[in-house]
Order: structure tokens, then C-alpha cells, then sequence
């Protein structure tokens, strides 16, 4: 056995382990790191991506974010809706489609978010997305639109 | 007053209410002609012995869990009853739902059999411990002239269980952690039962009520320091508890001895580890603290603090150092632990035989 493989002896590690014991008994006494989901909210860092969400208003339907979109999470859907008038001047949606979202798939890739041509797809902090069914998970336009608390639950029933 | 006739004149009473008359025959003070009475009182004594030990099981367990979670920046067990006070008794309740599983080419009654002798040894060691001033208050459910030497008796029973389970279990690692536990108590008892023979010389007794009265002046650990070190390193290793937790080794072992162990069987192994450790505390507070002695306050009440302290550094001790190998281990027993229980030995002999009067 070289000096490198030498064990200490009882004696010597005694300062260690004295040391290490009273590391211990110190961090017995610092706050808790733990939150007590869903009681407490938590903090979420500014890279943190959620779902998507759309701007009805400002989306012109030209489907780049169904063509960028890695996995078909984003299909484009057809849907007869009247735009207030100074969005209808700037941003006309002329084929009136618009995407739709399935959630359960969604990667948060940030890819839509970088090529829509308007701003009207972006991703926000909302993460808390409970479905009882697997058919619910797909969002419509206006659905994409609402905050998860807003989308009533019988939609999503 | 005594504990027993406490509960023989409440039977007493309970007795006369009922109108049936007996004529106990007395012989030196004591109704010898009522021995279905005596039987009962004495099932009841054990009986609530027995339950206080499940409760300090339980606050044991309590106290772990939270002293980890403190440790560790959790927050620990809080869901169930106030603050998660009765998490243990929902994870018991899970446990007993759970499906009683024996491995195919197991020793069907080892495997059986030891869970219950590495109890068996907690729920008995608990009636030997002197709770309160036996002199004024017998709380002691049986007090003859050689309580010590029983105790440990009893408690070197305990490492049996964990070989039998490990041996019938028809595992590797079971088998693996069954000869760590054989490897262990050999490290560990030859010291142990030397540094209880110096108390037992200093004190002139073999009884647990001898040994506290005479640390009425001065507790053993001031003169008996090395021995008291060495009983309280034997007393971690015979819980098989962090750092000395080689039967089971969860990081080498999957969990040694009982890795086959599931549902109930397994309950009782971890009751019987916790039940130990408040067993452990308090047999080093009789020993070397002085038990119940202590002023103001009742007893019972030192002894319970005593034993709790002890517990707090049983459980620091657990969360804070790592596993010793064995090899580690058997050189701390035979060539530290030995040499300074036999120094210690000769210390106690040197007091005793000089300062006898003292003690």
C-alpha cells in the first residue's frame, strides 16, 4: 500500500468527522428551499417557456409556424372570425385559418415564437395545464388565446 | 409507593365494586393467594410498557423524519394529521394492506421467524429499564438483582434475527448483508460487555436500580469516560444505524439483510430499529448519566430528557457521516475499542477498590 492509499486512522479523521457533524447541525437550522405546490406559487426564471399563446388579432395565417413546427403540434385550422378595424387594415387574414395547439405534444421549442412574422404567437409563463381527457388537449385559436383559469372547464371536460 | 400494588389495589377496587369477596392469604407482606390477580396486573404492566414503546417508536420516527428533512432543506412529512404527526401510522396502515410476499426457494419459516426476534428483544428490553426513583415510586415493571446482565442477554439476540432473515432469504444480498451483521457483533460486543462489567464493578451491582443509586454523588461518565465512549460507538453499531449501518447497506447492498422483506415484515424490522434507539438512549442514560437522578424535577422526567438527547445524537450521527467499511469496522473494534475498554476496565477496578465508599 502506497501513502496515497493510506487510510487514517480513527484519531486522525476525528477532526473531520467533528467538522462535518457540526456542517451538518448549521444547515439544520437555514430556511427551506421547499414550496408547497399548488399552496405556494413558484418563482419562474425569465427563460422559463409555457404554453403558446396567440394574438387572434394580429395573425395573418400565412401557416410558417405549421411549417416550422418540429412534431405537428401546430395544425392549421379554419375559422370564420370578424377582426376589430384597425387590425383588419394591417393584419388581414384573408384565408381565414388559424393555428391550433395540441398541448400534450408541445415542446416549448420557442420555434414558432421566432419566425411568426407579426408577434402574434408567443410563449408565456403558464404552465399549470390539467386535462381529464386526451381530446381536450387541443386548443383551439380563441382558446389560445385565455390564460388557463380563464378557459372554462367545460371546455376542457 | 410501587407501580404493581398501584394497579393491585385499582383491581382491589374494581373487585369490591363487583360485591366478590376473597380472602387473600398474606405472607410477608405480600397476598400470595391472589395469583390470577397478580397475572392479570402483571399482563396489564407489560401491556402498557409495551404501548409506551410503540409511542416513543412513533415519536422517534417523527422526529427523524423531520430532523432529515431540517438538514437537508426539506420540510418533511405535513400532510397527514397536524404538521404530518401521523405519517408513520398511515405508512403502517400501508403497509399492513400490502401483499405478504416469500421468495419461492426462501427458508419459508426463517423467513418467517425473524422480523420477530429482532423485536422481541426491544419490546423486552423495555421492561427492564427503571423509569422512575424506585424508592419512592416503582416504575419498573420487573426489578430482581441481575437486570443488567438480562438486558444485554436479551439485546445480543437481536443480530440472530437479522442473520436468520439474511440466510433464509435465498439472496445474494441478503446473504451478503446477513454475514456484515455476523462480522459486526463480533467487532462490537466483546467491548461493549467489557465496559458494562467496569460499571457493574464500580457500582457494586448488577441491578439497573443499583447502578443508578450509586450515581447519586457523581454519574459514571466522569469517571468511566473511555468506557462510556466505547459503549456509545457499540450502541450505534448494535442499532446497525449510519455510520455503522453494515447489515444493510443501501448504496453496496440493495438493503442487506432485508432486501427480500416487504409489507409488514418489513415494518417490524424498522419499528424494531427505531424501538432500539430509544431502547439504546435510555440503557446509556441509566448506565452512565445516572437515570432518573436529578433535582427539581420528577424522575421520569430526567430520564426522558436524558434518553432524548441521546437520541438527537444518535440521529445527528445518522444524517451527517458516511459508511466505515468493514474492514474499518473490525479494526476499530479489536485493535481501539478493545485495548480501551480493557484501560477503562482497569481504571473502574482501581476506583472501585480505593474510593469504594464513594459510589
Amino acid at each position: 500500500m502506497t501513502d496515497s492509499q493510506k487510510v487514517p486512522g480513527p484519531l486522525e479523521g476525528l477532526p473531520g468527522i467533528i467538522k462535518g457533524m457540526w456542517t451538518v447541525f448549521i444547515e439544520g437550522f437555514k430556511p427551506k428551499v421547499t414550496k408547497q405546490v399548488p399552496e405556494e406559487k413558484l418563482e419562474y426564471t425569465a427563460r422559463t417557456t409555457g404554453r403558446v399563446f396567440l394574438n387572434v388579432e394580429t395573425c395573418i395565417g400565412c401557416t410558417l409556424c405549421e411549417q416550422i413546427c418540429p412534431n405537428g403540434t401546430i395544425k392549421m385550422v379554419d375559422m370564420s372570425y370578424q377582426k376589430k378595424e384597425e387590425f383588419e387594415k394591417k393584419y388581414p387574414n384573408k384565408r381565414h385559418i388559424y393555428p391550433s395547439v395540441d398541448v400534450s405534444i408541445c415542446t416549448h421549442c420557442n420555434l414558432c415564437e421566432e419566425i411568426c412574422p407579426t408577434g402574434a404567437i408567443t410563449l408565456e409563463q403558464e404552465v399549470e395545464e390539467v386535462h381529464f381527457e386526451r381530446k381536450s388537449t387541443r386548443y383551439t385559436p380563441l382558446e389560445l388565446g385565455k390564460r388557463e383559469n380563464e378557459i372554462s372547464q367545460e371546455a376542457k371536460q | 409507593m410501587n407501580l404493581f400494588f398501584f394497579l393491585m389495589s385499582i383491581l382491589y377496587g374494581i373487585l369490591k365494586f363487583l360485591h366478590i369477596n376473597f380472602v387473600p392469604f398474606v405472607y410477608d407482606g405480600y397476598p400470595i393467594g391472589l395469583w390470577i390477580a397478580y397475572a392479570i396486573v402483571a399482563v396489564v404492566e407489560v401491556v402498557l410498557v409495551f404501548a409506551l414503546s410503540m409511542i416513543a417508536v412513533v415519536i422517534i420516527v417523527y422526529v427523524f423524519r423531520k430532523y432529515m428533512a431540517d438538514v437537508q432543506n426539506r420540510i418533511g412529512p405535513n400532510r397527514v394529521g397536524i404538521w404530518g404527526t401521523l405519517q408513520l401510522i398511515a405508512d403502517v396502515f400501508k403497509l399492513i394492506q400490502k401483499q405478504d410476499l416469500i421468495p419461492s426457494n426462501a427458508d419459508s419459516f426463517g423467513f418467517k421467524i425473524a422480523p420477530y426476534i429482532v423485536f422481541t428483544p426491544v419490546a423486552i428490553g423495555f421492561i427492564l429499564i427503571p423509569f422512575g426513583n424506585v424508592s419512592i415510586l416503582n416504575l419498573m415493571v420487573t426489578n430482581f438483582n441481575y437486570t443488567v446482565l438480562f438486558l444485554i442477554g436479551v439485546m445480543i439476540v437481536a443480530p440472530l434475527g437479522e442473520i436468520i432473515g439474511g440466510l433464509s432469504s435465498n439472496n445474494k444480498f441478503s446473504l451478503y448483508g446477513a454475514l456484515r451483521s455476523a462480522a459486526q457483533d463480533m467487532g462490537y460486543e466483546v467491548p461493549m460487555i467489557i465496559s458494562l462489567v467496569s460499571v457493574i464493578i464500580l457500582a457494586g451491582s448488577y441491578s439497573a436500580d443499583g447502578i443508578v443509586y450509586a450515581q447519586r454523588h457523581i454519574p459514571f461518565i466522569v469517571p468511566e469516560f473511555i468506557g462510556f465512549i466505547v459503549f456509545f460507538l457499540a450502541m450505534i453499531a448494535k442499532q446497525s444505524v449510519p455510520p455503522f449501518d453494515l447489515p444493510e447497506s443501501g448504496s453496496e447492498l440493495v438493503s442487506g439483510f432485508s432486501t427480500e422483506y416487504s409489507g409488514m415484515r418489513y415494518g417490524i424490522f424498522y419499528m424494531a430499529n427505531f424501538g432500539f434507539m430509544a431502547l439504546a438512549s435510555f440503557v446509556i442514560a441509566v448506565l452512565y448519566l445516572g437515570g432518573w437522578e436529578g433535582p427539581i424535577f420528577p424522575g421520569t422526567i430526567w430520564l426522558v430528557i436524558k434518553g432524548a438527547v441521546f437520541i438527537m445524537i444518535f440521529l445527528l450521527t445518522w444524517v451527517s457521516l458516511g459508511r466505515v467499511r468493514v474492514d474499518q469496522f473490525l479494526n476499530m473494534g479489536w485493535k481501539y475499542l478493545l485495548p480501551l475498554s480493557i484501560i477503562n476496565l482497569l481504571i473502574s477496578s482501581g476506583l472501585a477498590l480505593y474510593l469504594g465508599g464513594v459510589f
